[in-house]
């Protein structure tokens, strides 16, 4: 796998969707940076790129990634390898890719900006960014080849696609709103905080807000939020949830593949 | 070599495969062939581990195929279409498949091939490149490079200039007299009858005719394999 | 030049005539009350280095009271420490601590009752119920003092409400007073760290009011008071003002006042008054105001705050201009479908139009109260969706089809740069 790997590398690093993606990332932070030389106001517009764009791109270049190497997967299945190594080498390859084009995007302006910066340099904020964007990248990659497996029509896979997306980050806060609204009377902090720990664009979301927004959060019941996330126990749920999303759609994914007829 | 039991595949609503009984041996070339949708494709395929069964049994070399994937290493493939990896350039390419299969890989095959393909010059060229004739010289030269034990070469000529075309016909013929077995299909009647010598006519995901190449002629009182062919479909589209 | 010098010569030896009694543990006078005793009106009684014990020092002469080296008057839990009932009494330079403590009485570090022209410096008051306290005084000055109580912030969690009112006094306490100065103090640790009540005519400059459980100023009927330059920080309910015409703020900073209760300012049923120069850093809430009025708010900071202004349907007649509302989570929230109040000329952060006719001011109106504001105002839980996608389409449809928000309510010349005022 590691073998197939390799390859997988040097055919994604040439792919010019990562590199546009790299350099979308990398002109956006820069002249973030350029403008306000303030790490929280750059966090506070990369974030909206995290939970929207991270999400949108991962689900959009995964499934065609999937859907143009079908029939080099067709090839690689008539090999003697096993078709796990083939679904997780192409899966690693794609979103290594893309995490570092992102990665690299938002961390080499920061790091250049670094001695220019006005006020802190807020290194847990901005990790926390980071830390989100590589997981939405693995969470949504993943639902990609989850879709591509299943979708043998592209047109479909795209519709299934921004689906997921429209679900994921606008849908899901609908509901959790509602249910707000809809249940005002009742104790709510506690299920609330239970709901937005299922999505993962809003635990990344949160933990940034957490920073940024900290002064409205500590109004009201934002107090219970920030104590969860604050403790450890609640980093290694975020933590632990982000990791289940990643995994359940690659291993759906996995499983589809494996009885897949090419 | 290969040896197929009963075997039974349905995508969906439709039975593509309905007991195919089969068995090919080595030193010879097989060509499976049939009208469009006959399950000629499925059935290579099914081999190949690509497609796998609703029932039935396939043994590669004595190994049932199901749940195992280390016996392809006797196998090569070339598909009916080729695409690799955009972004790799040929010598990448090469040296992958080298990498993750090793198996088999015969360097002085490799250089015959790549002399008589003329394909030195695009061994930096990245693969996207291409053009559809110069990929399916590729498509070739991976699969022959490995010296696999069985073929299954799914329409190899297309697209090929004639003196490929030749030279990949003398390397398939080449193959059989070494104790191989090939199997491949093709429209080009003409081409099955010069290098084929067994003959396995699918109809409707059953096995409808079987037998040496001069055999189905002459069953068929006809000149030709093309016309004996011609005349199988017929009878088939009359029943 | 002549006659200058013999003036100034005249004036000293007129000072001569009032002597100065020294006191130290070691001394022929040992103690403070001794030397009261011997002290005349206009005599200075100097303090040495050491620890007073004495119960309750009352002062009925027109003293200086001076420390050197920062004597320390210690009250052991049990008496108020200086009781002062003269006019004119200057104490300086005193370590003041350990008051005692009591659920009837407003038992203070010092006292000041009845006086007019008394000034307290350069002191340090530690661990007192009550700080500094003045009552029915005239012309006092509390100049440089650090006062620094016995209630920690961490209290807050176990005691909020009613042993707050009973276990923690005030740090400068001043009722029924006029013409007051309360100049460059430090409070810390009290129940509110300055509090009036029916103070007239006063100014409040250059304090730092910090990590007080309740309120880090808290006023009421208290006119025409002067404030500024002051910083008011982590206070457990930030800044209360109530009841009160004509105040004037000006160059104060409030600060990290976090908490569902907690403001940079409230501002309780306030006439009249006027707020310049004022910065609200991180603040749950940076002003809320309930039914103020006529008042003007022009040229302060709003940064980073969850709420940088809730005003209530009974505010009226306010004006908000050249204000800089950076980064705030919600600009301006209120429980009004009206809007009797004007805001023009801000800077909005936000705010996304644009100028083309490069007049300064953008070609759009901003209007500052968002959906999702009103969402939070009624269900607070949803502050946990801030800045989700979902968040930002429902209030831009809001903004093209108002339905929910005071449509009146608008800044129709929103700055395009930062208002800057100099600090």
């Amino acid at each position: 796998m590691l073998k197939l790997l390799k390859y997988e590398f040097y055919n994604m690093f040439r792919n010019k969707w990562i590199l546009f993606y790299f350099l979308f990332f990398l002109i956006l932070t820069s002249s973030l940076f350029y403008f306000t030389k303030e790490p929280a106001k750059v966090v506070a517009t990369l974030l909206q790129m995290v939970i929207l764009v991270v999400p949108l791109i991962s689900l959009i270049l995964g499934t065609i990634f999937m859907y143009d190497s079908r029939n080099f997967i067709e090839l690689l299945l008539s090999q003697p390898i096993n078709r796990k190594s083939i679904y997780f080498a192409k899966y690693l390859g794609a979103t290594v890719s893309l995490s570092a084009g992102f990665l690299l995007g938002v961390l080499l302006p920061y790091l250049f900006f670094l001695r220019q910066i006005e006020g802190s340099a807020e290194y847990f904020l901005y990790a926390s960014l980071i830390v989100s964007g590589v997981f939405m990248t693995f969470i949504f990659t993943a639902f990609a080849f989850l879709i591509a497996t299943f979708f043998e029509d592209r047109v479909k896979g795209f519709g299934a696609s921004i689906l997921v997306w429209l679900y994921f980050t606008l849908i899901y806060d609908g509901i959790i709103l509602f249910i707000i609204i809809y249940f005002q009377q009742y104790p709510l902090e506690k299920p609330v905080l239970v709901l937005s720990m299922l999505n993962p664009v809003d635990i990344a979301r949160i933990f940034v807000i957490l920073q940024l927004d900290i002064s409205a959060l500590l109004g009201y019941t934002g107090t219970i939020f920030k104590k969860f996330f604050d403790t450890w126990l609640g980093m290694a749920t975020s933590f632990g949830v982000m990791v289940v999303w990643t995994v359940l759609p690659l291993t759906l994914g996995l499983w589809k593949f494996k009885k897949k007829d090419f | 070599m290969v040896k197929v039991k009963n075997l039974y595949k349905r995508f969906g609503k439709v039975e593509v495969l309905k007991g195919i009984n089969l068995e090919l041996t080595g030193g010879k070339v097989s060509a499976i062939l049939g009208p469009n949708g006959s399950g000629k494709t499925t059935l290579i395929k099914a081999v190949l581990g690509l497609v796998i069964p609703t029932s039935g049994e396939i043994l590669v070399k004595g190994e049932n195929v199901r749940k195992s994937w280390s016996y392809r290493k006797y196998i090569g493939y070339m598909p009916q279409i080729a695409v690799f990896p955009e972004n790799l350039t040929l010598k990448e390419l090469i040296n992958m498949l080298i990498d993750i299969r090793k198996e088999g890989y015969n360097p002085n095959i490799k250089e015959e091939i790549v002399n008589g393909f003329k394909l030195e010059k695009y061994m930096d060229k990245k693969l996207k490149t291409l053009s559809g004739g110069t990929k399916q010289k590729v498509s070739a030269l991976i699969t022959f490079m490995f010296d696999p034990e069985i073929y299954f070469l799914d329409e190899p000529t297309v697209g090929l200039d004639p003196i490929s075309s030749s030279f990949l016909k003398d390397k398939i013929r080449e193959q059989v007299e070494r104790g191989r077995l090939v199997v491949l299909t093709s429209h080009i009647m003409s081409e099955v009858e010069e290098i084929a010598d067994d003959i396995v006519f699918l109809l409707e995901g059953q096995i409808y005719v079987q037998g040496k190449v001069e055999e189905i002629i002459q069953q068929a009182g006809e000149r030709n394999l093309e016309r004996a062919i011609a005349k199988l479909m017929e009878k088939s589209y009359n029943a | 030049m002549k006659r200058l010098f013999l003036l100034l010569f005249l004036l000293y030896t007129a000072g001569l005539e009032a002597k100065t009694i020294t006191v130290c543990p070691d001394c022929p006078i040992n103690s403070i009350k001794k030397a009261l005793e011997q002290a005349e009106d206009g005599d200075t009684i100097l303090i040495k280095k050491g620890l007073y014990r004495e119960g309750n020092i009352l002062v009925k002469k027109s003293v200086k009271l001076i420390g050197e080296g920062y004597p320390v008057i210690d009250g052991e839990k049990k008496h108020e420490v200086i009781t002062v009932k003269a006019n004119g009494v200057l104490v300086k330079g005193l370590v003041i601590q350990n008051s005692g403590k009591s659920d009837i009485e407003d038992i203070a570090g010092i006292k000041f009752f009845r006086t007019k022209n008394c000034r307290i410096e350069d002191c340090i008051l530690k661990n007192n119920f009550w700080g500094i306290y003045f009552a029915a005084s005239k012309n006092g000055i509390i100049k440089n003092n650090k006062v620094i109580g016995p209630a920690k912030l961490s209290y807050l969690k176990s005691a909020f409400g009613t042993q707050i009112e009973t276990n923690f006094g005030n740090g400068i306490h001043l009722w029924h007073c006029k013409d007051m100065l309360v100049e460059g103090n430090h409070v810390k640790n009290h129940r509110d760290g300055i509090y009036f009540e029916f103070v007239k005519n006063s100014t409040i400059i250059n304090n730092l009011s910090e990590e007080n459980l309740r309120y880090g100023l808290h006023f009421m009927f208290s006119h025409r008071d002067n404030y500024i330059n002051n910083t008011f920080r982590k206070n457990g309910a930030g800044v209360a003002v109530m009841y009160t015409k004509y105040v004037y703020m000006a160059n104060n900073r409030f600060e990290y006042n976090w908490g569902a209760a907690s403001y940079g300012i409230l501002l309780k049923e306030i006439y009249d008054s006027y707020m310049f120069h004022n910065v609200f850093y991180k603040n749950t809430t940076g002003i809320f105001a309930d039914n103020t009025n006529r008042t003007i708010i022009e040229e302060n900071d709003f940064i980073e705050n969850g709420w940088a202004v809730r005003i209530w349907a009974n505010s009226q007649n306010n004006l908000f201009k050249h204000n800089n509302f950076i980064a705030n989570t919600f600009n301006v929230v209120t429980n009004s479908f009206q809007n009797p109040n004007t805001y023009t000329e801000n800077y909005w952060s936000d705010y996304k139009g644009f100028d083309l006719n490069r007049d300064g001011y953008g070609d759009v109106p901003y209007r500052p109260v968002s959906l999702f504001g009103y969402f939070t105002e009624n269900y607070p839980q949803s502050i946990i969706l801030t800045r989700s996608f979902f968040i930002y389409v429902l209030d831009l449809t809001e903004r093209i089809f108002p339905m929910l928000i005071p449509s009146k309510l608008v800044d129709e010349k929103p700055l395009m740069r930062k208002y800057e005022w100099s600090k």
